[in-house]
């Protein structure tokens, strides 16, 4: 309980800190937002107008805590490029990187374990070897290099998609599906190369464990010992690697939604940055980095609950 | 031969080619890189033009050993560049500890929880674009993974017999910490930086993909794979040369990085 209450006071500070550094990088910036909104050739009265508007007359700290207010109230200001507010935009979108985000968390696992075991089972054989040589090169291609690759080879070659035509899940959620296992399977390669190698590494510390072979002299058999022993072990060493793949399974899909043309968060954000919408591109980051400060202190506590030995240690 | 050795001679010679190849850019280059032969638009690869043509006419292989010396200049000036910012941070805050560590690491602990695109994306947009940009942008990613392994290590000796015989000598603080205690951190963090250089080089790619890295008309692998996109299904080599140079060179940073580090541990 006082390891809970330690980890929500940190949480705390930590989303604090993230606003106030995602806020100042904004607003340290030289120059006039309004003054970029309408151009040099504005007007005075209607730069102090729009000045009005965002907010941008009052001082630094009221714009902080009416903007921090208001983004937990659900209001996340308007952006300036499409004149709508950001909530607007993030609706669908939102819903598209999650369900791309999933797809690729599934893939993740349904590979990487299998592997891992197959992988730490067949310890210094050829087959190992290959598997971390495949793994060695999964982690060194860049996502928009593989999205291209598949885009390619799948798309044009193999005409398994259509490069470009993608299907709103509203429309044809089959059609989505077929459509998103492309960009999933270009984020989730990275993924599933680093999942495999620690899966393994945990798989091989576990292995000459006391436990091993006391349950080898019951009788039990290799199937029930890797999967049944070994595996149940190794998995809780490998949970904190989940919590840490949220964040780059959203670093993947900014590039990869970029490749595909997938409208969602990632894209949102590109287009922000290149459009320099500062109202839009703040909320976003703040909404991102939000999302994977949550979910890793989920999965902190997931470890207490699934492992009494950390449990217990605090 | 043990198996970090393999990797470590393997990693060296990947590398030492394309250092070697970006270098050579600097003299000589088969072609121009912005020299455009009409005649040989989207050429396959042959003996005149080893990685074929662009859709321009353009020799790739010219540009590709271009880019490979801005991607490379980015990378090492961005990863120096943060390890002194990170190695004055992580001593400071493994050796003075209470408040001060407190304080360094709360802030570290909070830009970790970016995803390191985000806080390059976050730079870009908010200073002037330039070729700096990128390098700035790029160095604030790694700044808390480096000072974490700085302070660890200052942790593990502020306290060694060879560090308090010192201190009873009269050695001041700065002295302990620059000639006694950063000595010993340096094998470890040498192998993160070797590491951090191919990270660099990822994250780099990945900007100037966007738009938002290295500026046209500076050739860069990034760039010209975003060129290479829309010719893809008649060009293939235009998009392939690029990228699987990103892949060498990140694959040889990384077996430099990991035979280093089974080293030392070893």
């Amino acid at each position: 309980m006082r390891y809970l209450i330690r980890k929500a006071v940190i949480l705390i500070l930590t989303m604090f800190l993230i606003s106030l550094m995602t806020f100042l990088a904004f607003h340290i910036i030289p120059g006039d937002p309004a003054q970029l909104i309408l151009g040099t050739s504005a007007s005075a009265e209607k730069l102090e107008l729009l000045r009005h508007q965002l907010g941008t007359d009052l001082p630094l700290w009221q714009q902080y805590t009416s903007w921090i207010f208001g983004f937990f109230r659900g209001d996340f200001g308007t952006s300036i490029r499409y004149s709508m507010p950001v909530k607007t935009l993030l609706g669908d979108r939102i819903v598209v990187t999650a369900l791309l985000g999933l797809m690729v968390i599934v893939l993740t696992l349904v590979v990487s374990i299998p592997l891992g075991v197959y992988a730490a089972s067949r310890r210094n054989t050829a087959a190992e070897q290959v598997v971390n040589f495949l793994t060695m090169i999964g982690i060194s291609i860049p996502g928009f290099f593989l999205s291209i690759i598949f885009m390619w080879v799948f798309g044009l070659v193999l005409h398994l998609f259509t490069p470009g035509s993608y299907v709103s899940y509203q429309q044809d959620f089959g059609a989505f599906l077929r459509f998103m296992i492309f960009p999933a399977l270009a984020i989730a390669v990275p993924e599933i190369a680093i999942l495999t190698k620690y899966i393994r590494t945990a798989m091989l510390d576990e292995m000459d464990k006391d436990y091993v072979r006391t349950a080898r002299g019951k009788g039990a058999s290799h199937r029930t010992i890797l999967y049944g022993h070994i595996l149940r072990n190794a998995i809780v060493a490998v949970i904190p690697l989940i919590g840490m793949m949220i964040g780059s399974i959203f670093s993947g899909s900014i590039i990869v939604e970029q490749v595909f043309g997938v409208p969602g968060i990632g894209r949102l954000l590109i287009s922000s940055v290149t459009g320099r919408d500062f109202p839009l591109t703040q909320t976003l980051v703040m909404y991102i980095a939000l999302i994977i400060v949550i979910t890793n202190f989920i999965v902190d506590i997931l470890i207490q609950v699934i492992d009494p030995r950390i449990r217990l240690s605090n | 031969m043990k198996s970090g050795k393999i990797e470590f001679r393997i990693g060296c010679t990947l590398a030492g080619i394309v250092i070697l190849l970006a270098v050579l850019s600097l003299f000589w280059t088969p072609y121009g890189i912005n020299e455009m032969d009409p005649a040989s638009r989207m050429a396959a690869p042959s003996l005149q033009h080893i990685f074929g043509t662009d859709n321009m006419g353009r020799d790739v292989f010219s540009r590709a050993i271009v880019g490979a010396r801005f991607t490379l200049a980015v990378a090492v000036s961005t990863v120096l560049f943060c390890t002194l910012i990170s190695i004055v941070l992580g001593l400071l805050a493994g050796y003075a500890g209470g408040w001060v560590d407190e304080v360094i690491m709360r802030i570290i602990d909070a830009i970790n929880s970016f995803p390191g695109i985000l806080i390059a994306l976050i730079m870009v947009t908010v200073l002037p674009p330039g070729n700096y940009t990128i390098v700035i942008a790029l160095c604030i990613m790694f700044i808390p993974s480096f000072t974490r392994i700085v302070r660890t290590g200052t942790l593990q000796y502020k306290n060694a017999d060879f560090v308090r015989n010192n201190r009873v000598f009269g050695d001041s603080d700065l002295r302990l910490l620059l000639v006694h205690i950063f000595p010993n951190i340096i094998p470890l963090l040498l192998s993160s930086v070797i590491v951090g250089l191919s990270n660099a080089i990822l994250a780099e790619s990945s900007m100037s993909y966007l738009g938002l890295g290295i500026q046209p008309p500076a050739p860069s692998w990034g760039r010209m794979l975003y060129e290479a996109q829309s010719i893809i299904f008649n060009a293939p080599w235009c998009a392939l040369a690029p990228g699987l140079m990103i892949v060498v060179t990140i694959v040889a940073f990384n077996c430099v990085g990991e035979g280093l580090r089974k080293r030392y541990l070893a």
